[in-house]
């Protein structure tokens, strides 16, 4: 054989099922034989309640499922963004991968030789050694990151609310196992051959060797029979870890890895479309029970790790308000086996009237769960059913018949531009952009200050563009939010008609809500503009050189980011290198970037009282004070209103400000 | 000739200044058809009213009162008048709006086979056929000009629109007239009154509305001093989101987006920067009056009426101002 | 139980009105139009009690052209079960609108009929009354709240009177108009639509009815108020107080 099985003594391996007596191989066998019964079962029952759902979607192609996998089930690249339980999860779930891959080559090894009549295969020597080795340290990485784990839901994190004692009982059924696995080894290592001296090169099992040195005293009878005992111990922890797979949260080991290769590639803040013939033929619209999920959306929920990450994150949950996305995903797994209606007083209006649609839970999910998307289909129901009701039916009501959510007169939406020397879209041959105005932007006096400061960017910089006044009408965002898809269509249609009808090279707006909508949904209904918001193109302007700012004193101030432009779009940079130009010094918020905190207007909360819990913009105006700006900027109407209004709710002298207009401060020749 | 018949429910003791009103309505209608007007008082008070309605200047004052005229329903009332209207028809039978002429006249009109207009603000000219009146549609956005065609119609009239005739001169004759028999009509029965509460009036059926806002800095500060405006102006009290917020009024007092929708004919804004979320729920009234002392607030835009000042010296000024002028 | 709703087509609520050139009609040709706010709410409390007794049956009812199909249609998105139509293009005065309105009610023969208290357009407030009226049927103004007995030979309305809230009980059939507080409309859902597209509606020639006699109130012309004025600043509370005495809101 090989050479080290000359310098030791005996062939270097082990006995596979040493010291295991025919009952308990029988018992093991009996065992695992149940054991993945039921667990195949459980996972049968899943994929059969997937498949109630709707068919709907496109499909992945083989090769970006294998990449996927392999960035974020095997790297566990999205896992390691949260910090230490990114790490304990890595952890856990490297030991876990490594141990498994022991047992199968063990497994391997014993019916291979049997079935090939051969005493060993492969595991002996160098590769015995090592296999043991790598066991050995993965094992201790298992271990780790159980007890990272265990010791973070000791330490009761402010943020687990819902961790349940489901959970903490799978932790510790893994670390049983993971210690009566290095226990039975040790017990081996003492016991077997007559101990320690027979196979010294056992010491590359470092922790068994380790816990044999310590068991030296033993008798042998007694150590093997501890040996048996632990033996069998770990034998039917494991199992039972087996056949719980698909009934706990455990179900994820399987699911998630399959969500994260086939789940649909789509933005959050791009939403499912609803085809009205399908509304028509089926009467179905929005989700009133789980098969009215599609099949994907359903085996997503399945792949849900209870982490809790998402509801972390969620305003809503943060401020007190009865939703947390996390919840509502495994309510609607829950029930997905069953044909109960999802709604009642866990899925409440309450509860998904409470959401910004702010995208965070999406963002941060490890498998990839779209809860926004289960929200806005739970939302369509209840607007299914009538249930909106108050001001929030008042304003869809008012854009589908005034065209903006207030209700103001049609005919004044460009009263803003009157004097202003703006053109609109008939007046000017293909100008280089067509300024999207918004609602905000029309109508609200505190935006059309926005509007009024773009235009004097615009006009210094000589940029030929034109809007479409009267023509322009709400983009329909907050109808779709509100899970409104008629009075959407309808809206968005409208527009792609106005503004395919102009020849134009690009689309302008200073409302990250509208810019989303004609970016990232219109495209869906046949829209295909090159839109950008005001900060990526004042960034041009200035890097090209078109627009040039005075200089200033250097103002210290921090920047909200908008929801709907840096999580939903990737937007991040432009709107603080253009800050920066104006003389800002942007000090960055705890929760910035594609991390932000939302503002809470988002999702048709604009248009909602909220009266439950802590204000979500005032958490968040809390949020920013501890940058101890002096000025607070802002990319969104919307978060301009609610910055301000948390503003004066306490007072505070702090400037809230949009972008558009600390640029415009700084044009060459404006009033400071 | 007399041609105008007013009707007046007299099922109280007191004559209220919108039968006032009626009367004046009458003395204009039969001004323009070149009679005079005869008064029907309907119900228990009838008697006890007719002294002082014979100064109205009618030519004779009825009074019509029995056990099933004693609480008002719009069945007994619509068939008493009808029974005395066919033994005397009237060119043109006017009562002033109310809640029940708003509901027994139409009945009437039916019982009768005869046209109607509503709530009037005008007479143009009344000729044997035809009767010209002015009433104001959409919300009161626009005034229309309605051709009643026949020799008989009814009318009601906004009270607003007409003076009370000058009482004193010769007075009317009073006539007692039998109501018919089995009048109620089986199928209704009067349960209950709860009356209004004699404090502020509704904010949505409030003519006038005092809004307060930030400005006003609270209940130990500038509220009370617009509640007193408001009580000078009969008007009731609203507040923006901003108000309630701090606590300073309850939730009912919300006017905007998320609050109350309201359209007053007359808006009194104090203290308020005028929010497109506060905009969304009175744009609609009618006068719009702010006072703020930021000239550039956002509410002097939509304000008919504006007045950059301290709030603490306007409204305290402006009440005294409303006080002594005997409003 | 069967309940009727009568409904009327009117310019969407927020849209502003312009007068023809001639000043005797309506320039309606950009406006919308819905159903009529006040009949809307009659149609939810239609729904509510057809929900709250688990059986009875919805006809809404409109008299007018084609294009008030659209509002029928909206009322049957909310639920009501189907519809019909008095055709009839060009002008009606209230007491045509409620015989023609009798008639039907003597076809279909409902329980109850439920109107809103006004139309927004016109708002003369009218043709409920008078329904009520040619039917011999009692009737309830300004509902704020309805409570039918659980026989539905009977109902209690809380009416909104001028000197507060008052109390009626009333024998059925009997009509009974919305006022504002009544209920909150539900929002006419998107499969209700779909759903609508299908239900029936019935169309009776206006001629059918009998006769409905004379038109004899006419509209012969319209006049704007005066344009609002831009808005003012006064100097002083003096000249407020002043402005308002002038506009007559004091
Ligand atoms: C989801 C949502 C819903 C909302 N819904 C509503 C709603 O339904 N209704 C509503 O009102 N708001 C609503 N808001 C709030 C709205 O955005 C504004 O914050 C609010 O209307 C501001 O109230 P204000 O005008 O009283 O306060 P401010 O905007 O602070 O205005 C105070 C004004 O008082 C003036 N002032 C101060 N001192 C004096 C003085 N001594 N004399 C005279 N003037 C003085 C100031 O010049 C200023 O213009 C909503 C906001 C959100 C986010
Ligand atoms: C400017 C203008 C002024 C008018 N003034 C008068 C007038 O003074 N006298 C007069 O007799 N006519 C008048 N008319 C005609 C009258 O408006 C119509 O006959 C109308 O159909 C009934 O009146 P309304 O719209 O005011 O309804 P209202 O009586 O206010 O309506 C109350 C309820 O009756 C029901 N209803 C009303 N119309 C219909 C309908 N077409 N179909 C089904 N249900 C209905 C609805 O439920 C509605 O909520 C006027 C018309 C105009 C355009
Ligand atoms: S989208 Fe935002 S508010 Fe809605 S559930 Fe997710 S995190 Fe919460
Ligand atoms: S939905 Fe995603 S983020 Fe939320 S608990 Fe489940 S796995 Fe975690």
């Amino acid at each position: 054989m090989d050479k080290l099985n000359t310098i030791f003594a005996a062939t270097v391996t082990r006995e596979i099922l040493w010291n295991v007596p025919t009952w308990a191989r029988a018992l093991m066998y009996i065992l695992f034989l149940a054991a993945a019964v039921f667990c195949v079962l459980g996972i049968a029952r899943r994929v059969r309640s997937w498949r109630r759902g709707r068919e709907a979607g496109e499909a992945v192609s083989p090769g970006k499922a294998w990449r996927r996998l392999w960035r974020d089930a095997v790297l566990q690249v999205r896992i390691w963004r949260s910090g230490a339980a990114g790490l304990g999860h890595a952890l856990v779930f490297w030991g876990f991968l490594v141990l498994f891959l022991g047992t199968c080559i063990v497994a391997v090894e014993d019916y291979g030789s049997w079935l090939l009549g051969r005493e060993h295969l492969f595991f002996t020597g160098t590769f015995y050694l090592g296999v043991s080795f790598a066991l050995e340290v993965f094992g201790i990485f298992f271990l780790l990151g159980l007890v990272l784990a265990l010791s973070r839901r000791r330490s009761g994190e402010r943020l687990r609310p819902l961790s349940r004692p489901v959970d903490l009982a799978v932790l510790w059924l893994f670390l049983v196992i993971g210690l009566s696995g290095f226990a039975t080894e040790g017990l081996r290592i003492a016991a077997a051959g007559g101990g320690l001296e027979s196979h010294p090169f056992e010491r590359w099992s470092f922790v068994g060797w380790w816990l044999a040195t310590g068991l030296q005293g033993l008798e042998v009878n007694v150590l093997t029979s501890l040996h048996l005992g632990f033996w069998v111990g770990h034998m039917v922890l494991s199992m039972v870890f087996i056949a719980l797979i698909p009934y706990c949260k455990l179900r994820h080991i399987f699911f998630a890895p399959v969500n994260i290769a086939l789940r649909e590639d789509r933005k959050a803040g791009r939403y499912l479309g609803v085809s009205m013939e399908e509304v028509e033929e089926t009467g179905r619209y929005g989700a009133a029970v789980a098969s009215d999920f599609t099949r994907r959306q359903l085996m997503s929920f399945d792949a849900c790790t209870e982490c809790a990450r998402c509801q972390t994150v969620c305003p809503a949950t943060a401020t007190g308000k009865p939703l947390s996305p996390m919840k509502v995903v495994l309510d609607i797994a829950g029930s997905s086996e069953g044909g109960e209606s999802l709604h009642g007083d866990e899925i409440s209006p309450d509860v998904l009237w409470a959401c910004t649609s702010c995208g965070a839970c999406v963002e941060e999910c490890p498998v990839y769960i779209d809860q926004l998307g289960a929200i806005v289909d739970l939302r369509r129901h209840l607007v299914a059913e009538g249930e909106i009701r108050g001001s929030a039916q008042a304003a869809l009501r008012s854009v589908a018949a005034a065209g903006n959510p207030w209700g103001m007169p049609r005919e004044d939406r460009a009263d803003w531009a009157e004097g202003l020397g703006v053109p609109t879209i008939d007046e000017v041959d293909s100008p280089e952009l067509l300024f999207w105005i918004g609602c905000a932007g029309s109508y609200d006096r505190r935006s059309r200050k926005v509007t009024e400061a773009m235009v004097r960017i615009l006009q210094a910089a000589g940029v030929r563009f034109a809007i479409l006044g009267k023509g322009e009408c709400c983009t329909g965002d907050p109808a779709r939010r509100m899970g409104d898809e008629f009075t959407y269509n309808e809206l968005a249609g409208a527009n792609i008609e106005s503004l395919s009808a102009a020849t134009f090279e690009r689309v302008l707006t200073t409302c990250p809500h509208c810019f989303n909508a004609i970016r990232n949904e219109y495209p869906d209904l046949g829209g295909n503009y090159d839109v950008v918001h005001h900060s990526e193109f004042i960034e041009e302007l200035l890097a090209s050189g078109r627009l040039v700012l005075e200089d200033g004193a250097a103002v210290r101030g921090t920047l909200h980011d908008p929801c709907y432009l840096a999580r939903q779009n990737d937007v991040v940079e432009a709107p603080r290198s253009v800050l920066r130009s104006t003389g800002l010094d942007v000090v960055e918020p705890e929760q910035s970037g594609k991390e932000g905190f939302c503002c809470g207007a988002g999702g048709g909360r604009m248009w909602m009282e909220e009266d439950t819990g802590e204000r979500i913009n005032s958490e968040r105006w809390s949020q920013l004070q501890e940058t101890d700006p002096e000025t607070v900027a802002v990319g969104c109407p919307f978060c301009m209103t609610m910055m301000t209004d948390a503003r004066d709710a306490v007072d505070s002298p702090v400037e809230v400000k949009d972008i558009a207009e600390l640029v415009a401060e700084r044009l060459p020749g404006s009033p400071a | 000739m007399t041609d105008t018949l007013i009707i007046i429910q007299a099922t109280s003791n007191e004559l209220s200044k919108s039968d006032l009103a009626a009367a004046g309505f009458g003395r204009e209608a039969a001004a323009a058809s070149g009679g005079s007007f005869d008064i029907l008082l309907l119900g228990p008070s009838a008697a006890a009213l007719s002294a002082e309605v014979a100064g109205l200047g009618g030519g004779t004052v009825f009074t019509m009162s029995s056990a099933e005229l004693e609480v008002y329903t719009a069945e007994a009332f619509a068939a008493a008048a009808a029974a005395f209207l066919s033994g005397h028809p009237y060119r043109l039978t006017a009562a002033a709006t109310s809640s029940a002429t708003k509901e027994y006249f139409p009945r009437l009109a039916a019982l009768l086979d005869v046209p109607m207009a509503s709530d009037v603000l005008k007479v143009e000219s009344v000729d044997p056929q035809k009767a010209v009146l002015t009433r104001a549609v959409f919300v009161g956005n626009l005034l229309a000009t309605v051709e009643l065609e026949a020799p008989q119609a009814l009318v009601t009239c906004r009270s607003s629109e007409f003076a009370p005739p000058a009482s004193g001169g010769e007075s009317s004759a009073v006539e007692p007239v039998d109501a018919p028999t089995a009048l109620a009509s089986p199928g209704k029965v009067f349960v209950g009154l709860e009356a209004a509460s004699s404090d502020r009036p509704d904010l949505k059926e409030a003519d006038i509305i005092v809004s307060v806002g930030r400005g006003t800095r609270g209940p130990d500060e500038g509220i009370p001093l617009c509640e007193r405006l408001a009580d000078v102006l009969g008007a009731a009290l609203g507040a923006t989101r901003a108000v309630v917020d701090a606590g300073w009024l309850a939730n009912e007092f919300q006017i905007g987006q998320t609050g109350k929708i309201v359209a007053p004919e007359v808006y009194v804004a104090i203290g308020l920067s005028g929010s497109i979320q506060h905009l969304a729920g009175m744009r609609n009234s009618k006068t719009i009056v702010a006072i703020n002392k930021d000239p550039e607030a956002p509410i002097f835009e939509v304000a008919d009426l504006g007045l950059v000042a301290d709030l603490f010296d306007a409204v305290p000024e402006l009440t005294a101002a409303l006080e002594s002028r005997g409003g | 139980m069967k309940l009727l709703v009568t409904l009327k087509r009117t310019p969407q609520r927020d849209a502003r009105i312009r007068i023809s050139e001639e000043g005797d009609a309506l320039d309606l040709d950009n406006v919308q139009f819905e159903v009529n706010p006040f009949d809307e709410l009659a149609v939810e409390e239609a729904l509510r009690i057809k929900e709250a007794r688990g059986e009875a049956e919805v006809v809404v009812v409109s008299v007018g052209a084609e294009e008030c199909e659209q509002q029928l249609v909206s009322a049957m998105a909310m639920g009501a079960d189907r519809a019909v139509r008095v055709h009839h293009d060009g002008e009606l005065d209230s007491l045509q609108v409620a015989k023609a309105l009798a008639a039907v009610v003597e076809r279909e023969e409902p329980d109850l009929v439920l109107s809103g208290k006004l139309a927004v357009d016109d708002e003369c407030g009218q043709v409920p009354a008078m329904l009520a009226g040619l039917l011999g049927w009692p009737q309830a103004s300004q509902a704020s709240d309805i409570e039918l007995s659980e026989d539905a030979s009977g109902a209690t309305v809380v009416c909104e009177v001028d000197a507060g809230l008052e109390t009626v009980s009333l024998a059925l059939p009997a009509v009974i108009m919305a006022d504002l507080r009544l209920n909150e409309p539900r929002y006419a859902s998107l499969p209700g639509i779909m759903k609508a597209k299908k239900k029936p509606i019935a169309t009776l020639g206006i001629e059918e009815l009998g006769d409905l006699g004379p038109a004899r109130s006419r509209v012969t012309g319209f006049r704007a108020l005066e344009d609002k004025p831009p808005g003012i600043k006064v100097g002083s509370v003096e000249e407020l107080v002043q402005a308002l005495e002038e506009k007559k809101l004091i």
